[in-house]
């Protein structure tokens, strides 16, 4: 097989820069729905291409020189991207040459470089927060700063960077750190208290998985609940299905909501305005404990339990029973639950072991997001009806009926596929604790 | 391998952070608890190193190839499938995977032999140093360890094989060939009439290109060639891709036998739920 100019490898070299195109094809394939989204990404991509192909090769040398590559702002209008398109594919066949002697260049400095870097690294270990922050270059010396990467500090002992190719809005709400970035492989990505919620690239992947089981199951849900879910696009999945006459959302952050209306449009596609759905900003549990409301399905789509975040007691035992007088008769409760990865997965197990006390139908789920990087585990928990027992047919033609072929990651296939939990986790399910409000889950980064 | 010499880069101070920038715009960073190993043999550079998390971790050329805490993820879903669904599998050849955890998966079936075929001598070396699961494995009796290029092996050998697994690398450097028509083409002759291919293809989102490809021309050459998908945490996209080739045995209806025990990852569930194809893909 030809080497594809560019796949990114987890091979021995970066490819030429490819991840790119295969991004491309896939989003803009994908997105002709969302307008100028996928143009966007094709833009952006094409700038991609234009510089890695001339530098790219993943030695420690060469980071820097891709780094000063890096450091050039890439502007967000979408003009620019729109401009770019064009140009940055016939960049790619121009650039070839050029290519060749950067190349050479670069090994004769390339010992020089790497002593330089070392030298850095040692200077500028530096603490933000608990963590303790290692600056990938010298000159961004950790900043939050367009070029500079960004650490999600998912432990101490694990964590992963993103590139910051501008910054879209960074501050701080009164509830949460809001970071908003454009990165050149995920999109926009959204961050609340430095721990990623979602990315341009595939957010349709967790909204779908989040929100489209917990409705499917349900034969015809009409009044929806969903806690959380700032970026909309939970309320927007959630309209997609014609039977909901009501889609009330929850969040406590109103700041937060108006930075995602103005910031990450693709992500709620106008679902805000969308006449069936209903905007309250106040605390969930005060919410679900007081409203005299019955719900057929409620989602979710909280932070996870931070040290001081506004969602620790949103995921106890105490909340859950509440919950559960909340919902209807046959209502269906889903969560976003965390990480199932086999280090992290205490959260998912014991919010499962949790919801098993109150609802008789408990069935844990999981899903990959690239952008998240670890499996990510979702828990339906239902008083009556039960996805995993439902029959094939049924979920086709619940599919059907709602129009929801054309979703982007679920199909009825998919749908069944989701429920099957690996050997290790099945097991660790029964060990988990149940969390209260006097013994809540805070996660430890 | 070449040797250390005192001054050279690789006595440069150790840093206490490794990463690998999986993407572009991303990087995984596993902080550095120890420093097992590190040197440059004749085809890559190889490090290891201790997590708290992860355990030890091996990168090849800056590149994640095995976290002791995450392996049994891409191993058993390499090998399992495979040989499950292969009614009653004796002659078994790994190409690839010096690092030990496909052969450790092939031994827990009742196979008559295996053969590994790695490339470098010192992946194996190291990782039978650290990786407690080689030893072992290298001391059965069914396997045989060969050195040498995987290519070269498959065209000279005269035996034919029930389960071929290509645990090769990416689609540079010496595992390039690895991903080319001829290469199936050969395995595809050395191949038994029961037989099965399986082999890695990259990340489910970040190589959809080249999954792409290589699934237009495995279709064009075998009856069953399906695609299939499992979680690798520290692989870049936390996503990866497995081919299964066969021409008689369909692996969408399931394992042929009992699944084995003691298994981590790989159920019968597991294995139908892995083959279902997200569709953004094809």
């Amino acid at each position: 097989m030809h080497v594809k100019s560019g796949e990114f490898n987890r091979g021995r070299k970066l490819g030429r820069g490819d991840a790119c195109l295969s991004v491309r094809t896939s989003l803009l394939a994908k997105n002709k729905r969302s307008g100028g989204h996928g143009l966007i990404l094709s833009g952006m991509n094409a700038r991609i291409n234009h510089r890695y192909v001339s530098n790219h090769r993943w030695e420690k040398g060469d980071r820097g020189s891709n780094h000063e590559a890096r450091k050039e702002p890439l502007a967000l209008a979408g003009e620019k991207f729109s401009q770019g398109k064009g140009e940055g594919h016939e960049d790619e066949d121009e650039d070839e040459d050029e290519d060749v002697e950067e190349e050479k260049m670069e090994k004769e400095k390339e010992k020089e470089k790497e002593e330089e870097e070392e030298e850095g690294k040692e200077e500028s270990h530096r603490k933000i927060g608990n963590i303790e922050h290692v600056p990938v270059f010298r000159y961004n010396g950790g900043m939050v700063r367009d070029g500079a990467f960004f650490i999600e500090p998912f432990t101490a002992d694990f964590f992963r960077n993103f590139h910051i190719e501008k910054i879209i809005y960074e501050g701080k709400t009164k509830q949460q750190l809001v970071h908003i970035f454009a990165n050149r492989v995920f999109g926009k990505v959204l961050f609340l208290d430095r721990r990623i919620q979602s990315a341009e690239i595939d957010e349709f992947i967790f909204h779908e998985c989040l929100v489209h089981p917990g409705l499917l199951v349900h034969p015809a849900p009409r009044k929806v609940l969903i806690l959380g879910g700032g970026e909309g696009a939970t309320l927007r999945e959630t309209l997609r299905h014609p039977s909901v006459s009501r889609a009330t959302m929850i969040d406590i952050d109103r700041q937060l909501v108006a930075l995602c209306r103005r910031y990450l449009p693709e992500w709620s596609r106008g679902a805000f305005s969308n006449r069936r759905s209903r905007l309250l900003f106040q605390d969930a549990r005060q919410f679900v404990e007081k409203t005299e409301e019955r719900f057929d399905v409620i989602i979710s789509d909280l932070t996870e339990p931070l040290e001081g975040g506004p969602s620790v007691y949103l995921f106890t035992l105490e909340f859950f029973r509440r919950v559960a007088q909340v919902l209807s008769e046959d209502g269906v409760f889903v969560l976003q639950a965390g990480s199932t990865d086999p280090h992290y997965h205490r959260f998912f197990s014991s919010l499962s072991r949790t919801l098993r006390e109150v609802f008789p139908v408990v069935r844990p789920y999981w899903a990959f997001m690239f952008s998240f990087g670890l499996p990510w585990g979702f828990v339906l928990a239902s008083k009556r009806h039960d996805p995993v027992t439902m029959e094939t047919a049924e979920i086709g033609r619940r599919f059907q009926e709602r129009k929801l072929r054309r979703l982007r990651y679920l199909h009825p296939a998919m749908f069944s596929s989701l429920f099957v939990l690996p050997v290790y986790l099945l097991a660790d399910l029964e060990k988990a604790d149940v969390l209260t409000d006097e013994k809540p889950f805070i996660w430890q980064a | 391998m070449i040797p250390e010499k005192p001054g050279s880069r690789k006595h440069r101070p150790r840093s206490k952070i490794i990463w690998e920038d999986q993407t572009p715009a991303s990087g995984l960073f596993f902080r550095v608890k120890k420093w097992l190993h590190r040197e440059k043999s004749r085809f890559q550079r190889i490090e290891l190193v201790e997590n708290e998390t992860y355990g030890r971790v091996l990168l090849l050329d800056g590149l994640v190839q095995t976290t002791e805490a995450d392996e049994f993820f891409y191993h058993e879903m390499l090998v399992q499938p495979a040989l499950h669904c292969h009614p009653e599998a004796e002659r078994v050849l790994v190409i690839g995977g010096g690092d030990g955890g496909a052969l450790r998966e092939v031994l827990k079936h009742p196979v008559k032999k295996v053969t590994l075929v790695e490339i470098d001598e010192r992946v194996i070396e190291v990782a039978k140093k650290f990786f407690s699961w080689l030893e072992p494995a290298l001391r059965d009796s069914r396997a045989e360890l060969v050195i040498g290029d995987g290519n070269d092996y498959i065209a000279k050998t005269t035996e034919k094989f029930d389960v071929i697994l290509v645990d090769s690398s990416d689609p540079v450097g010496p595992s390039a060939v690895l991903h080319e028509k001829e290469f199936f083409l050969r395995l595809k002759s050395k191949l038994r009439s029961r037989g099965v291919i399986a082999g890695q293809s990259g990340s489910a989102f970040f190589h959809q290109q080249a999954i792409r490809e290589k699934r237009a021309f495995l279709q064009t050459m075998f009856r069953y060639c399906q695609f299939y998908f499992g979680p690798v945490p520290t692989y870049p996209g936390g996503v990866w891709s497995y081919f299964f080739l066969s021409n008689r045995i369909n692996p969408l209806r399931g394992p042929a036998k009992p699944v084995i025990p003691g298994l981590k990852y790989y159920s019968r569930e597991v294995h139908l739920a892995a083959f279902v194809v997200p569709p953004y893909l094809y």
